[in-house]
């Protein structure tokens, strides 16, 4: 199978492979000419990051279940792997979806670039190519040279590019390099105004296209004309002023800006990628916590990573000859921006673009309706109803085991999580009222009511599980559970909700 | 509503195709600050970010019609940081092409990339990964940045840091370190990387023509580094604008200027060319900037000086807008007080990066101050303008000027007042503070720079310092004195020059005690100093005692305009004096001067012209002289100081104020000369440096050694040496009189005197004197006339029509001096005779033959010294008391005389009758037969000598000399004396006289003055008549003519004795005749002791003569002849005697 290699940097690549995550484990499935494995790189030096530790979790979780279930029944139909899964090696330690960037901790750029012993021209030069203030973890203010890396190339992608520029050193790119074929696709999500993103942005886009130099690596040719996306997201959120830290939000525009101007000579001005998504948000809202990233950087889930994950679909069901490459450049570069129907301050389905609307409602809905009959009557209903019993039994017993318990559970309330951060976020993606009875859960559909029709409930739900599961052969209890749930899920929702398919 | 997440403005759903984001997208992206934001971090995701940022910036700020922050409809065009990234980018473009101004300062490091790279990549993994990163970008953005065109980059260091380097995008860019340090001013008023950003057309107008030669010469930039390109092309429009002519010249610049109007700009190493993608930068020509400032506003405007780089004046504080180097004056800048570079050359301007000579106030104003004791003698000397705002203008100053004002200015520029000269002003201020204000002029028209400075009073126990870099002087007062002599400039090197400069120190107390001064003398036309002919110093100074001074005199032969006073101890006071010079004007007057040099006086006469001689003066108009003090408004103490000798030593030892007329000090003055005690006389000695004529002496009490008897006196060790120092400081006095009253100095004529009796050799000896001297100070025409004692006074009488009938019969002049008569017995105005004889007034007044001084035994003192110390101690004129004591303690007899016969002419005596010596004497009844006997001598000798001849009687005896004063002691009435001359000439002569008689012509005043004004009143060359051929000596042996001194053997002398016996009788019979008692008042008392003791010794007196003549005349072989009569010999010895016995007759009566 084609594979779509992922390199999500920084905070917000984080956030969006998150989104990803949930529009795949949904089951929304680009519908390109061939699919793709997805194989995300998740690129941070913050390893303290909340996002990133929650997404690494998530994607655990993901990865367990659709390896359980296999991609054939609805939910979780894309296949999501770590680097070192694609080839079975006795080797690998790692298991891990990030790339572990090397002597950073604790170590100054400084240091990191042994600057004392340059000779003098290039200490001369390294002097002024990094020059100014910066401020450290502890808000003091700092030369640049003396900024501590483990907290991220705060505001400084300069020094990022340097330090980043590691990763084509790496034990993961030359797995990805030796691993990369001609038909599989790579993508890129960054932020443009932090400071990691917008340093490993391009740093790995120009040592892919300069894979033709990189004396490490295998299969250098199919790199360099390699098939290459990404999303470079701009200033979408509020920060709260605080004028210690090195993330102001005057500074996120003007960063942008120059940024843009860079990658319009360098980036897109040189052809250099074959679909470039930009994306941004100038809704003033809600302020995001003041937070360099030392303690967290645990930022709420945001419409405009859904938006970008939706890139990705939208990348992979892009042709083959749309993304033609020669001599490292793209013959036809394509860009493209996002655009919604109603400019919404909570959107729901409905203001969404119809084509969007028509990819994400009805598997979300399904998730939704899913998770809230596993959280709120799964418990009552296990050996007793119908669909509970007949074989393979999901039972207390599977209930209990460590799959349901863990990996589905958790990621069913990840899952809730994200849909209320979205929710209650700034300009925020409200389609569900979670908290609502079922009939009332979709915002903005509401229940066919008809003479005949019947109420919907979980008894309802049930009635329907059950005639679903009727009949039905299913090679374990997970994948019954979610073929099942997804099938019963999608009638229930095109039925009584008048989704479409 | 329709909602797009971004800025193309394009309407789309979902996932839709765009474009990619360029400028108008970029741009449309509203800042929420308004781009005001200036501490941006790098968001460039390139090691090279900050060459991106600059490049960004260039092409935003392009796009500000004013080239400066930009925001058009809520949008930042251009923000604050990029218009400081693009200041910056000039900023380091302008500094490289002035780098000559900081090249002090500056180092270019080479940054080879080939080669810097190999070596990164070649060491550690740190450094390879840094290797690998620069290598990616510079491959992957080579596009972008032009980096495929470089080759080397050229990083610019500053005091040590890193402050920029060259970009293949924008030329330059800077670091974003702090760059206070680089803040500095090159050749504009801008300061560098300072928070005014500069943008193009703001400023130097020549870098902004290099800038677009640059690209015009070398299009290659204009293709790759389109966006300094562009922002050229935007600054252009601007400047059509703001700046049209400017727009014009870089319109019509041409490509060949770039390589000929600028130099190679390398890195220091000749030949490695800084470039950009292999375009080679140039920098500014040096001579260029200099160029520009030779038109400052601030160009000295010299008089003087002429060198290809005037200096800059400036002033701290100045807020004129005045073109200052190729930008108008900042008044902000700061000017030091003091440049501590003395090489003019090497000072770097204030304000901006450019080496060139400027001035500040320490150049030309003194570190101290020096006020003096006393208020400036402002007829004579430049006064600096003081203005006393505070306190009194007792106590001037020197000018706190130094040396190198005057390489610019004349000293004649400082005291003029038309526009364009430099001026100063003093101002005295509180607390004894003094304001010093010295105005330059400038090349802006009509425009002065002023430096300023504040002296303030010393502390009285210890010198306070000077701060010259806070322009804080001190005031030091020095208790000096200066005169100049004489006042007079002739602007003509042909006539000489014969300056003497007395320096005073009498600072003998307080801090100061240890000064010690120096003068240096300039010309307006020459750096260096006047040659000092010699300096010497008479008096010495000892700290503490306060009656001491140091008195110094410089010898100088050339003129001079202004002096430099300098104390050479350690801290060195200075300052300058500037005298106002009078001009000798050449006119056509004639001056004749005639010097009678005598044994006992000295007399001058000079006539202007044809007018009447009258006695040598200097008047209130032709003062010789300049004290620095002011001779009236000085105060007696000299402030409260007591400096008195600053006054006093001008009289002793220098040259007196006024001379004659009523002045205390006159001709005829005691023939004296005054040195210091210790006076090594075989050293180089100077006229009125080691000696002087002291005109004070018989006046106050002299404390330097004063030299008498210079006339006659032996060959002795600096006798010559002393006798022409005297002739010297005479023929000085004339130049200067014939200088003051615009006298025609060649066309001066001299005659001096000298007596019969003088040995030839002697006399040649002083004529050679006169000679050389009259040469030298002169340069005359016709040579000094010297003229034989006793000839000029009958051309006195004549002249003055005193001879009544005529000069047929012969007429006798008869000149009485102080050792010698002189005889001339002249007929039909022609000399038929002369003769000489040492028998004048020391004969009485003197030590007879003594060879060392007898005062103590002599007679007449021992009457009189008692009187006139009782009198002058009765009226409390201690000083002439003190004077008396002073000489007398000499024991020479005609000293003491002489001043007993000075004193009735003191200025201090009121009643001159009470201390008229002369009167004192005509009325010594016991005395008187002394005189009588001392005149019948020489008539009955003149009618012996003339009877010999075969003269007829005489008609007219004329008398001059001051011996001549006799005459007036013997009887006030002359036809009395007539009367006595003539029964001595018929007694000789054994005839009677004619119905025409005999008449007794003298001068009673002035009997001293009537041979030089005799000399004056003829035509001298008429007088200088070879006396030799009627020189008579009458041997007083019969038959003998010629005496040799071999000739005088025993029978001789007897002879000789005999024929003084005949006189004595023949005297004696004269009672008979004219009664001595009755017609003088002689005593009988006197008269019987005189004849008792009249014929005794005179044997011994004649051997006494004898030998003290042979030792006077260094007679060394006998066969010589004697040259005078030995007639005199025994009377001189019984004279003597005489007066030691009669004196004591009876006491002095008052």
């Amino acid at each position: 199978m084609a594979r779509l290699f992922i390199f999500a940097i920084g905070g917000t690549g984080s956030r969006v492979l998150k989104s990803l995550t949930m529009l795949l484990a949904a089951g929304v499935h680009p519908n390109g000419e061939r699919d793709f494995e997805i194989v995300p790189i998740i690129i941070d030096p913050h390893k303290s990051n909340e996002d990133l530790k929650r997404t690494e979790r998530l994607l655990g979780n993901y990865q367990t279940i659709s390896n359980e279930i296999g991609s054939e029944n609805g939910f979780f139909n894309t296949k999501i792997t770590t680097l070192d899964n694609l080839v079975k090696s006795q080797n690998r330690v790692s298991g891990s979806f990030t790339f572990n960037l090397q002597e950073v901790a604790n170590t100054r750029f400084k240091e990191y670039i042994d600057f004392n012993q340059l000779e003098p021209p290039s200490k001369a030069l390294a002097d002024i190519l990094f020059s100014g203030k910066s401020i450290n973890k502890r808000g003091e203010e700092v030369d640049l040279l003396d900024i501590e890396m483990d907290i991220g190339f705060v505001g400084n992608p300069n020094i990022g590019s340097v330090v980043l520029n590691q990763f084509k050193d790496s034990e993961e790119f030359k797995e990805f390099a030796s691993n990369f074929n001609e038909e599989d696709r790579i993508f890129i999500i960054s932020s443009i105004f932090g400071g990691t993103g917008a340093a490993g942005f391009p740093t790995i886009l120009k040592n892919i296209r300069d894979a033709m130099n990189n004396t490490n690596i295998d299969g250098k040719g199919f790199l360099q004309d390699a098939k290459i996306g990404a999303i470079t997201v701009l200033p979408y959120f509020n920060i709260e002023k605080d004028k210690d830290s090195p993330i102001q939000k005057s500074d996120f525009i003007g960063k942008t800006k120059a940024a843009l101007y860079y990658y319009k000579d360098n980036v897109t001005g040189n052809n250099s990628i074959n679909a470039l998504y930009y994306i941004a948000d100038d809704y003033s809202g809600k302020p995001y916590q003041n937070d360099p990233g030392d303690n967290g950087q645990k930022n709420d889930a945001h419409f405009i990573e859904l938006a970008s994950a939706l890139a990705i679909i939208d990348f992979l069901e892009t042709p083959d000859r749309e993304l033609h490459c020669s001599g490292g450049k793209a013959n036809k570069p394509i860009y493209k921006e996002f655009g919604i129907k109603n400019d919404s301050a909570a959107i729901k389905f409905s203001d969404l673009e119809d084509y969007t609307e028509r990819k994400i409602s009805l598997r979300l809905s399904q998730f939704a309706l899913f998770r809230k009959y596993l959280s709120e009557h799964f418990k009552s209903a296990i050996e007793k109803e119908a669909w509970s019993n007949d074989k393979p039994e999901i039972n207390k017993r599977f209930a209990d085991d460590t799959f349901y318990r863990t990996n589905v559970s958790e990621f069913m309330t990840s899952y809730g999580e994200w849909l209320k951060e979205m929710s209650d976020n700034r300009r925020g993606f409200a389609p569900f009222i979670l908290n609502s009875t079922l009939d009332s859960l979709i915002a903005d559909k509401s229940v066919k009511k008809g003479f005949f029709s019947s109420k919907i409930d979980f008894s309802l739900f049930d009635d329907k599980l059950s005639s679903h599961a009727k009949g039905q052969t299913y090679s374990s209890a997970p994948v019954k559970l979610f073929k099942l749930f997804f099938e019963t899920t999608e009638d229930i929702l095109i039925s009584k909700f008048g989704l479409n398919k | 509503m329709n909602k797009v997440f971004g800025y193309s403005n394009k309407g789309g759903k979902h996932w839709f195709v765009s474009d990619a984001y360029n400028d108008k997208e970029i741009e449309y992206i509203k800042d929420p600050e308004g781009g005001s934001e200036i501490s941006l971090p790098t968001a460039i995701p390139s090691p090279f970010a900050r060459m991106d940022l600059v490049k960004t910036a260039f092409r935003n700020m392009a796009k500000s019609p004013n080239l400066k922050a930009y925001t058009k409809d809520g949008n930042v065009v251009a923000s604050k940081e990029d218009e400081k990234l693009v200041s910056d980018c000039l900023d380091l473009a302008e500094m490289m092409f002035n780098i000559d101004s900081i090249k002090d300062k500056v180092r270019i490091i080479v940054w080879d990339k080939e080669a810097e790279l190999a070596k990164l990549k070649n060491s550690s993994p740190m450094h390879r990964r840094l290797a690998e990163t620069l290598e990616l970008y510079l491959d992957q953005d080579k596009e972008t940045y032009n980096f495929g065109l470089l080759k080397q980059l050229y990083l610019i260091e500053f005091n040590h840091k890193i402050i920029g380097c060259t970009s293949p995008a924008t030329l330059f860019f800077a670091t974003a370190n702090n760059l206070s340090h680089a803040q500095i001013k090159l050749t504009k008023n801008d300061v560098m990387f300072d928070e005014h950003y500069a943008s193009l057309y703001d400023r130097d107008a020549e870098f902004q023509k290099y800038l677009y030669l640059l690209f015009k010469a070398n299009p290659l930039l204009s293709q790759r580094l389109t966006v300094v390109n562009n922002y050229l092309e935007c600054n252009l429009k601007v400047l059509d604008k703001l700046n049209h002519s400017l727009y014009e010249e870089i319109k019509n610049l041409e490509v060949d200027s770039f390589r000929n109007n600028y130099s190679e700009l390398d890195t220091g190493v000749t030949g490695n060319v800084i470039e950009v993608i292999g375009v080679p930068l140039r920098k500014r020509k040096s001579q260029d900037i200099q160029t520009a400032i030779k038109k400052s506003d601030f160009v000295i405007q010299s008089t003087k000086h002429m060198s290809d780089l005037m200096p800059l004046v400036l002033q701290n504080g100045l807020n004129k807008t005045f073109l200052y180097t190729n930008d108008a004056w900042d008044k902000a800048i700061k000017v030091p007080y003091m440049d501590k570079e003395s090489v003019l050359e090497k000072r770097w301007l204030p304000g901006v990066r450019i080496q060139y000579p400027y001035l500040t106030v320490s150049d030309f104003l003194e570190p101290y101050l020096i006020r003096l004791v006393y208020p400036i003698n402002k007829e004579k000397f430049f006064d600096g303008n003081v203005k006393a705002e505070v306190g009194d203008d007792s106590k001037g100053f020197l000018l706190p000027l130094k040396k190198k004002f005057f390489d610019y200015f004349t000293s004649s520029d400082l005291l003029d007042t038309k526009p364009g000269s430099p001026k100063i002003e003093m101002i005295q201020g509180a607390a004894g503070s003094v304001k010093v204000i010295l105005s330059i002029p400038i090349a802006k028209e009509g425009e002065y720079i002023s430096f300023e400075r504040i002296y303030y009073q010393t502390s009285e126990n210890q010198l306070s310092k000077p701060d010259e870099e806070n322009n804080k002087g001190v005031v030091v007062e020095h208790q000096l004195g200066i005169t100049l002599f004489p006042f007079i400039k002739t602007n003509n090197a042909d006539l000489g020059a014969f300056y003497r400069v007395q320096l005073i120190d009498r600072d003998v107390v307080g801090i100061l005690k240890n000064a010690d001064f120096d003068l240096k003398f300039y010309t307006n036309n020459n750096d260096n100093a006047v040659e000092v002919r010699a300096k010497k110093k008479r008096s010495y100074k000892i700290p503490d005692a306060v009656n001491t001074a140091t008195s110094q005199y410089y010898v100088l032969h050339n003129e001079f305009d202004y002096i430099q006073v300098s104390n050479v101890m350690a801290y060195g006071a200075s300052g300058i004096i500037i005298p106002h010079w009078p001009i000798y004007q050449a006119g056509n007057e004639v001056f004749s001067f005639a010097i009678d040099f005598g044994t006992t006086n000295t007399h001058i006469e000079y006539k202007v012209g044809g007018g009447s001689p009258r006695p040598f003066d200097i008047t209130t108009e032709d003062v010789q002289i300049a004290t620095l003090f002011h001779p009236s408004k000085t105060t007696e103490d000299f402030g409260g100081t007591g400096a008195i000798a600053i006054r006093e030593l001008i009289d002793n030892e220098f040259v007196p104020q006024l001379l004659g007329g009523a002045s205390e000090y006159k001709f005829p003055h005691r023939t004296v000369l005054a040195e210091n005690h210790s006076l090594n006389i075989e050293t180089e000695t100077f006229a009125i440096a080691d000696f002087n004529i002291p005109f004070f002496y018989e006046k106050r009490v002299e404390k330097d050694k004063i030299q008498s008897n210079l006339k006659w006196a032996k060959k002795e060790k600096g006798n010559d040496k002393r006798l022409r120092a005297y002739f010297e400081k005479l023929i000085i006095l004339l130049r200067n009189k014939v200088l003051f009253n615009k006298g025609d100095l060649s066309q001066t004529r001299l005659v001096w005197f000298y007596p019969s009796s003088m040995k030839p050799a002697r006399k040649s000896s002083l004529e050679t004197t006169w000679v050389q001297l009259f040469q030298q100070y002169f340069n005359p025409v016709k040579p000094p006339i010297g003229i034989t004692e006793s000839l000029a006074p009958f051309y006195y009488f004549k002249g003055a029509n005193r001879l009544q009938g005529g000069a047929y019969k012969p007429v006798v002049s008869i000149d009485i001096g102080g050792g010698t008569t002189d005889i001339v017995v002249i007929k039909q105005n022609k000399p038929l005779l002369v003769s000489s004889f040492k028998f004048a007034a020391n004969t009485i007044f003197g030590d007879g033959f003594s060879e060392y001084g007898a005062a103590n035994s002599n007679g007449l003192i021992n009457k009189y010294y008692q009187y006139y110390e009782n009198i002058l101690n009765t009226n409390r004129l201690f000083d002439l008391s003190k004077v008396l004591s002073s000489i007398k303690g000499k024991n020479k007899t005609e000293d003491v005389n002489a001043f007993f016969f000075s004193i009735e002419n003191n200025r201090k005596i009121k009643d001159k009758q009470l201390f008229s010596y002369n009167s004192l004497l005509s009325n010594d009844e016991d005395l008187k037969i002394i005189f009588i006997y001392f005149y019948a001598a020489i008539i009955f000798h003149v009618a012996e000598v003339m009877k010999k001849q075969q003269i007829e009687l005489p008609k007219h005896l004329i008398f001059s000399g001051t011996g001549s004063k006799i005459l007036n002691i013997i009887t006030s009435d002359t036809k009395i004396l007539s009367s006595l001359s003539r029964k001595i000439f018929e007694g000789v002569y054994n005839q009677k006289f004619d119905a025409d008689g005999l008449t007794v012509e003298t001068e009673k005043d002035m009997p001293k003055e009537v041979t030089c004004k005799g000399g004056l009143m003829s035509n001298p060359e008429d007088l200088a008549i070879d006396i030799s051929a009627i020189k008579s000596t009458f041997s007083c042996i019969n038959g003998v003519d010629k005496l040799t001194y071999t000739m005088l053997n025993d029978e001789n002398k007897a002879a000789i004795t005999n024929y003084v016996g005949d006189f004595n009788k023949f005297f004696l019979q004269l009672d008979a005749q004219l009664s001595f008692s009755d017609y003088f008042n002689v005593s009988p008392n006197s008269f019987e002791i005189f004849k008792d003791e009249l014929n005794k010794h005179l044997r011994d007196y004649l051997e006494e003569g004898l030998e003290h003549n042979k030792r006077l005349d260094e007679i060394t072989s006998d066969d010589k002849e004697v040259e005078e009569t030995l007639f005199f010999y025994p009377l001189t010895g019984t004279i003597n005697n005489l007066i030691a016995h009669l004196s004591q007759l009876t006491p002095v009566n008052h």
